[in-house]
């Protein structure tokens, strides 16, 4: 019968009825497709105006053609000011932050407070290295002798053997892939101004500093303690979406920073007012990102959103609607992600839940 | 052609189905033999541009079931697992919720004995016990029957909760488990069948399936796998994962051998959803919008280890993984052919399995539509396929090849089940009747309960989808569809749907013939128009259906006062959801993205999402950020009020 099916192709008269757009997923952000005449009040292709309203409500006819506003695509609103994430897109051609937070669970909050020591694990029990750990070792090994080779094996081995993921902001890691849960203690942790990051795309390695100025392979080979953080997307070098011409495909990709190098930490804190006012603001702006996109939210299947949003990274500019400066502020476009309203507010319920009483701790690195 | 046509489908349906398909076997002579004759050669004229195809002029269709249109008195939706062989073969007995009778049949020399109910009961679920005790949850009476098999007799009747589900015995602890829809969990001392303990889980409980240490408990709606400690905690959750939708409907779940457990559930795509002629028939990820799907899962062993080349991992903190979407339990999935409602079994040694395939003469409508071809009557009396096949343990998934058989049953097969000899056995609902592997059937009742619209309901529209995919058992199935104009979860059809016109969330549907034109023959794509009277009995079918019950447990002096909450004036609530359906059938923008019809609140606490797009999981949830800026006055409750008032809704 699913040979019937086929030989019926309704997949085919659906994405014939309902263009391109349908087929592919949402359509353009910025330029609504209209993608098909909808049937009019009553189903009987009229379209006519709303009844007459009280309170808000349209009043429907008691039998016969009802008069109600005609069912249409939902149209993206134009950005009638600065998007809620504006100041959170993150391009991936301005890497340089200072300011980092990083989720863990009670029980290495526990130890933290009670050892002090911020990069104590080298993996997650039972999980094994990490996606970028396994990119720098197939650096490291591509051509020994090269300064890239050389830094990726910096890199991998003592220098963030210990180490930290970490984003620029809470929300954006919160709820990380289906089924992962990084716990629900946030940690703030403040770089030196001289401390460089580590760009790992592409299969190669780069350097930067503070202003986002290149830093040589050499000089950061020269000065290893001042790589405070490493920049990693997974892209088609390991598996992830390749963005490259017109042939783009994949998905799973996302972007982290990997925390290490305590030499670089100016401080790190726990438990403070900060974080919890941080914490506070993520809840609000998601709050409003929801209600400014409710009425017209992402259709597209996941896998689709993740290659659209991980490509649109290295084309991000100025943000032309409120989802666009949210895909472009997030660091792990999963289906927890997804920018629909179900997720949304679920994401705004789990960090309402993480708000906490101030238990402050802060520790600035050497000093008593 | 038309030949061309079938062979391709088949081939696609093997591929797919991963079931062997022996061009001999009875799988392709029972397809085959479903077709019109052959056509004529198609007609051809020479043009300038070369051989000019001319269709020739397609019969007018005949008309849906002849123009015939029967109804019933009473009819309950098809909801599986109603049938059960006893340990020993001797007795079947057959859960007939449609008659309110339990049939009990001597497997030797096939005599019925019935054992009426009371109307209304709807049985459901039954297990066998001790000592040829049989137990069966009563779904609408909230009741559990304890029947003496071998005196054909009901011993004991004991209410249980408002909406028992799944029933499980425990022969090491002499327990009757019952899962309620509520999200009870109760234990019954198998003899008394006094209650033990009780357990609240998650609501929509489905089946409970005893294993050596713990217990699996299932959630209908939301597919999910649940594990229940000793003590009675859930120590893991988990459900099939899907590629391109979401896991839904999990009509059945059966012990396997080793622990596993399969499960029978829907797949409900979250691509988007056209809405023109047929745009229910497929999705872009290759599978139908909903597809019937067979998984196994093994709930003690973690799925989705970190791959070899490195996926995962990493220090503390924040741990991207983006390569599988692991899980606590290990699933393996395949699809089912059909639509609708599923029921499957396994013999004894897990070696094989039967599952039913609401088939329908529509497929052939279709292809015949496509060749040009008379399609004959579709006839009110549609056969279904029962697929029967060995099962492979060791990758929990058919073992193909010329042993795999489908084989047409007639009269709305309902329920399947194996003898401990591995003979199937196929209850069906009208006639109510059984069908055995050596070709013989027995006549359960002669008590009719034909009825078109249950019919129309449950039936396969032509290209793999029914009414009931969408809303089972005449509910909904919790799952958030992405139309064009947004996202849309699914309306519930139970508890006076008549009364909620017009139709869909934007109300664009103003009664129940442009409701079945535009959503039925258009993009369900029945090839055949139902007559008015038709369209009648699916109204009248869907209006039979009794609203759900209320949660069990609900402290009812919260319930009054947050009933004199919902109706102060102050805080809005009935304003808009008014009357019995709890709706004023009208057209809102309460400041959740749009105009929506404001929605019946009749059981609103077992929904397992609110709003037009889903944005809450629970009632609590619509006090938060989903609830809109302009619906009622929540603010002005305080904590206590408003829990009053959750709970006055759970009560609906």
């Amino acid at each position: 019968m699913l040979g019937v099916d086929r030989a019926f192709a309704p997949g085919a008269v659906a994405c014939l009825v309902l263009g391109a757009g349908a087929c592919v997923g949402h359509p353009d952000h910025s330029q609504p497709t209209v993608m098909t005449a909808q049937a009019g009040a009553g189903g009987n292709g009229t379209t006519g105006p709303s009844g007459p309203s009280t309170g808000g409500a349209t009043v429907l006819g008691t039998g016969g053609d009802i008069l109600v506003d005609p069912v249409m695509p939902c149209r993206v609103p134009a950005l009638t000011g600065p998007a809620v994430f504006a100041q959170q897109v993150f391009l991936n051609s301005e890497v340089a932050r200072r300011e980092f937070f990083s989720w863990t669970t009670d029980e290495q909050a526990a130890e933290l407070r009670r050892d002090q020591v911020l990069f104590s694990r080298s993996e997650r029990p039972g999980l094994g290295p990490g996606y970028a750990f396994n990119v720098l070792e197939r650096i490291a090994q591509d051509d020994p002798q090269s300064e890239r080779s050389m830094l990726a094996s910096l890199l991998g081995g003592e220098l963030f053997a210990k180490a930290r993921y970490a984003w620029i902001e809470p929300w954006a890691t919160r709820m990380g892939w289906p089924g992962e849960d990084y716990g629900r203690n946030l940690i703030r942790v403040v770089l030196k101004p001289e401390a460089w990051v580590v760009l790992v795309r592409g299969g190669t390695v780069s350097v930067v500093d503070q202003q986002n100025q290149p830093v040589s392979l050499a000089d950061a080979l020269a000065n290893p303690t001042r790589l405070g953080v490493i920049f990693y997307q997974k892209d088609g070098f390991a598996g992830g979406p390749s963005c490259q011409g017109s042939f783009i495909s994949g998905s799973n990709g996302y972007r982290e920073f990997i925390l290490g190098n305590l030499a670089m930490v100016e401080e790190w804190s726990l438990g403070t007012q900060q974080i919890r006012d941080r914490l506070s603001a993520n809840v609000d702006q998601l709050s409003n990102f929801l209600q400014r996109t409710r009425d017209c939210p992402i259709t597209t299947s996941v896998e689709q959103w993740n290659l659209s949003v991980v490509c649109g990274w290295d084309r991000a500019g100025s943000p032309t609607s409120e989802l666009d400066a949210y895909e472009q502020s997030l660091a792990i476009p999963s289906d927890n992600y997804l920018a629909v309203p179900e997720r949304i507010a679920a994401m705004i319920e789990t960090l309402q839940e993480d708000l906490f009483d101030p238990d402050p701790l802060v520790i600035t690195p050497g000093r008593p | 052609m038309r030949a061309r046509v079938w062979q391709l489908s088949a081939l696609l349906a093997c591929s797919l189905l991963q079931l062997g398909c022996d061009p001999g076997s009875q799988a392709g002579a029972e397809a085959d033999s479903t077709l019109p004759p052959p056509a004529e050669p198609p007609t051809t004229a020479v043009g300038g541009a070369g051989p000019l195809f001319i269709p020739p002029p397609v019969p007018a269709p005949e008309p849906l079931f002849e123009g015939q249109t029967v109804r019933a008195q009473h009819s309950a939706p098809v909801v599986g697992g109603t049938l059960l062989v006893t340990r020993d073969g001797s007795t079947i007995a057959a859960a007939d919720p449609d008659r309110d009778a339990i049939f009990l049949v001597n497997q030797a020399s096939r005599v019925v004995t019935p054992l009426p109910l009371t109307r209304g009961d709807e049985p459901g679920r039954l297990v066998e016990g001790p000592d040829g005790t049989l137990f069966v949850a009563l779904r609408r009476a909230g009741a559990l029957i304890a029947i003496d098999a071998h005196n054909a007799t009901i011993a004991q009747r004991t209410p249980v909760c408002a909406s028992p589900r799944g029933v499980a015995y425990d022969a090491k602890s002499a327990s009757v488990y019952v899962a309620c829809r509520s999200g009870q969990l109760l234990t019954l001392d198998a003899s008394t069948l006094s209650r033990k303990r009780t357990l609240q889980l998650d609501t929509d409980l489905r089946d409970v399936i005893v294993r050596e240490h713990d217990l699996v408990v299932t959630r209908f709606t939301s597919a999910e796998v649940l594990v229940i400690a000793a003590d009675g905690s859930v120590s893991r959750r988990a459900k099939p994962p899907s590629s391109c939708g979401e896991a839904t409907v999990l009509y059945r779940a059966l012990a396997l051998p080793g622990g596993q457990v399969a499960l029978a559930h829907q797949v409900s795509s979250n691509a988007m959803v056209g809405e023109g002629s047929g745009a229910y028939g497929g999705s872009p990820c290759g599978l139908g919008l909903v597809s019937r799907t067979l998984s196994t899962v093994d709930p003690d062993v973690a799925s989705g280890s970190r791959s070899p080349t490195g996926a995962g991992g990493g220090p503390e903190g924040v741990d991207p993984e983006g390569d599988v979407s692991h899980s606590v339990m290990t699933f393996a999935s395949f699809v089912l052919q059909g639509a609708g409602p599923l029921d499957i079994a396994f013999d004894a040694q897990g070696t094989r399995m039967a599952a039913i395939a609401l088939d329908s003469q529509m497929k052939a409508v279709v292809a015949a539509k496509q060749n040009f071809v008379s399609a004959g009557p579709i006839v009110s009396d549609p056969s279904a396929t029962l697929w029967v096949s060995p099962w492979d343990a060791s990758v929990g998934a058919p073992r193909g090849g010329v042993e795999s058989s489908a084989i047409k049953v007639s009269g709305q097969p309902i329920a399947v089940a194996f003898s401990p000899d591995g003979k199937y056995v196929v209850q069906s609902r009208e006639p109510a009747s059984l069908a055995f592997e050596d070709g013989t059937r027995v006549r359960l009742s002669d008590e009719s309960h034909a009825d078109s619209g249950h019919l129309m309901f449950h039936m396969n529209s032509g290209i793999g989808i029914a009414c009931a995919s969408c809303h089972p058992e005449g509910g909904d199935d919790g799952h958030v569809w992405r139309f064009p104009e947004g996202l849309r979860r699914t309306l519930p059809l139970e508890g006076g749907v008549l009364e909620r016109a017009p139709f869909h969330w934007d109300g664009t549907l103003g009664d129940m013939g442009k409701l079945v034109n535009a959503v039925m023959v258009t993009r369900m794509g029945l090839p055949q128009a139902p007559n008015d009277e038709q369209i009648s009995a699916l109204g009248a079918f869907l209006e039979q259906l009794p609203p759900l019950p209320p949660e069990d447990g609900l402290d009812s002096a919260a319930v009054v006062r947050g009933e004199a909450i919902f109706r102060r004036e102050d805080v809005a609530c009935a304003t808009c959801h008014a009357g019995p359906q709890y709706t004023d059938n009208r057209l809102v923008d309460v400041g959740t993205g749009g105009k929506f019809v404001t929605p019946t609140l009749l059981g609103v606490g077992l929904r397992p999402a609110l709003f037009h797009d889903g944005c809450a999981k629970s009632i609590a949830q619509r006090f938060g950020v989903c609830g809109g800026t302009a619906h009622g006055k929540p603010e002005l409750l305080s904590t206590d009020e408003r829990a009053d008032l959750i709970t006055f809704l759970r009560s609906l």
